[in-house]
């Protein structure tokens, strides 16, 4: 039963896939209007990749930050923290990017498209790294944490030797996938005019008469990015599961 | 060892883990093993005497010195002692050989190169020179309590507790373990032990204790206490545990 429900459901994705491509192939492509393009969109693709990579080194900083003050010892910190973190979880990206762009930079006078474009990537991100790297601090077991007071630790030890060297593992394949949740969500900064990927496709289209040409090329480009980080996600998770 | 508990008590919520105890040990026991059915307070005792938490009432003296001052106090005492709990008492992000090595770099302020020759000796006393370079994960639970031991033997403890140490062992491994600690007790180990291995204790203890309830039922030399002990509780739990 469960193999004829397999093959059956091979047989619909293959027919799927096969539907998909046939329609790509007979339409006529418009190739020869984007060619023209292409290096518009590699510069916004390569913008998509130095903004990805800066939003991941600082939110990785800003979620260390908010996991010290949710599992630090002030209360208020805690309550800050985890306020921050529920409000940029329970808001969609697209609305911080146009309340930060439009109110908070104009006030603080920052006119940096880029940096404004990191740092609101930044925090979104932070939010939920830092939920992240809180799973993984709170999945090490409370053994490990009694077999190093037993041998004479410092409880700022116990942290640097035992907890986090351990929960660096365990995180390690949600980062990766969250670096790739980073990359996706950046195509939305195109709304604050940053010449990135997402943008270069529009400007392109919008140049070349065309609803959509520049729309698969879009999907490649990020594909290429995103496709690596999936399978690394895997084998990461893959390696730690032998490791136990 | 030279212990003194004045009125010790232990609370853990509702459950009360140990109730007044008294217990006094002269310097002229080597070997103390503490025996009673399961709950009745031996791994807390041991918690206590190891200075892993503190009573909630009562007074504790080790070597005649006053341990519940401070939390400072506490982390001294642990410190010159070894520890092992019933299992996973090996970090596993780290070979055996480095699980030997931390506690000598790190809380006994070793310089590497001594602390891989010590780790290294340790290890190769409990014949387990072939793997120094294995991660927990790839050793049996045998060879994992005893690369524990290694681990609390290589900083010269001046006592070793252990908890139980082959209760999650099968009887192989549990024999293997127990011929470790047998040679330590040989070699002049001070050594407090909490086991359901009935026969080992009464071979190796210089003086046992029957805990049950959070109360100190009975106490004394081995021949006594399993040939005559005087309390009901203790008879019936011996002719529980010893009838096959
Ligand atoms: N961390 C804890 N939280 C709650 N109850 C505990 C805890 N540790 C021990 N107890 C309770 O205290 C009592 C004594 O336990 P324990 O010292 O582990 O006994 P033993 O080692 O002799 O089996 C038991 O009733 C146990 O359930
Ligand atoms: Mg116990």
């Amino acid at each position: 039963m469960k193999k004829i429900f397999n093959w059956f459901l091979f047989l619909v994705l293959a027919v799927g896939f096969c539907f998909f491509f046939y329609v790509l192939i007979s339409y006529d492509y418009p190739w020869q209007q984007i060619y023209p393009y292409r290096w518009n969109l590699v510069k916004g693709w390569g913008m998509t990749v130095i903004i990805s990579v800066f939003a991941l080194i600082l939110s990785s900083l800003f979620g260390s930050l908010l996991l010290a003050g949710q599992l630090g010892q002030h209360r208020a910190t805690r309550i800050l923290s985890r306020s921050y973190v529920e409000i940029i979880r329970g808001t969609p990206l697209l609305v911080q990017i146009l309340i930060i762009f439009y109110m908070m930079a104009d006030a603080a006078n920052l006119q940096n498209k880029f940096v404004i474009g990191t740092l609101i990537l930044s925090f979104f991100s932070g939010a939920y790294l830092s939920e992240i790297f809180r799973g993984g601090i709170e999945s090490i077991p409370k053994s490990q944490i009694e077999s190093a007071r037993a041998i004479g630790l410092t409880g700022t030890q116990i942290y640097r030797y035992v907890i986090i060297p351990q929960a660096i593992r365990r995180v390690m394949p949600a980062v990766t996938g969250q670096f790739a949740n980073l990359i996706k969500d950046s195509s939305l900064l195109y709304v604050i005019g940053l010449r990135e990927f997402t943008m270069q496709a529009r400007e392109v289209n919008a140049a070349t008469y065309s609803t959509f040409a520049a729309y698969i090329p879009l999907a490649v480009g990020y594909l290429i990015l995103t496709l690596p980080l999936a399978i690394l996600s895997h084998r990461l998770e893959k390696r730690f599961r032998y490791e136990h | 060892m030279n212990i003194e508990l004045r009125q010790i008590s232990k609370l853990y919520g509702e459950t009360q883990a140990l109730r007044k105890l008294d217990l006094i040990v002269t310097d002229s026991v080597n070997v103390l093993v503490l025996i009673g059915p399961s709950g009745g307070g031996k791994s807390t005792l041991m918690r206590l005497l190891g200075g892993l938490e503190s009573p909630d009432s009562g007074d504790l003296f080790f070597n005649k010195q006053h341990l519940l001052q401070s939390e400072t106090v506490l982390l001294q005492h642990r410190r010159q002692n070894g520890y092992l709990f019933q299992s996973f008492n090996l970090f596993p992000h780290l070979t055996a050989l480095e699980n030997v090595e931390l506690p000598l770099i790190k809380v006994h302020g070793k310089k590497p190169a001594e602390a891989r020759s010590l780790s290294l000796t340790a290890l190769s006393r409990f014949q387990l020179d072939d793997h120094a370079d294995k991660y927990p994960a790839q050793l049996s639970g045998g060879q994992q309590q005893r690369v524990a031991i290694a681990r609390a033997i290589a900083i010269k403890p001046r006592l070793l507790l252990l908890d139980e140490p082959t209760s999650a062992l099968d009887p192989e491994m549990t024999a293997e373990v127990l011929a470790v600690i047998e040679s330590l007790t040989q070699s002049g180990q001070q050594i407090i032990l909490s086991t359901h291995e009935m026969g080992f204790a009464r071979a190796v203890a210089d003086k046992v204790v029957f805990l049950a309830d959070g109360k100190l039922i009975e106490e004394g030399p081995p021949s006594a206490l399993f040939e005559q002990a005087e309390n009901k509780q203790v008879q019936s739990f011996f002719s529980k545990v010893m009838r096959y």
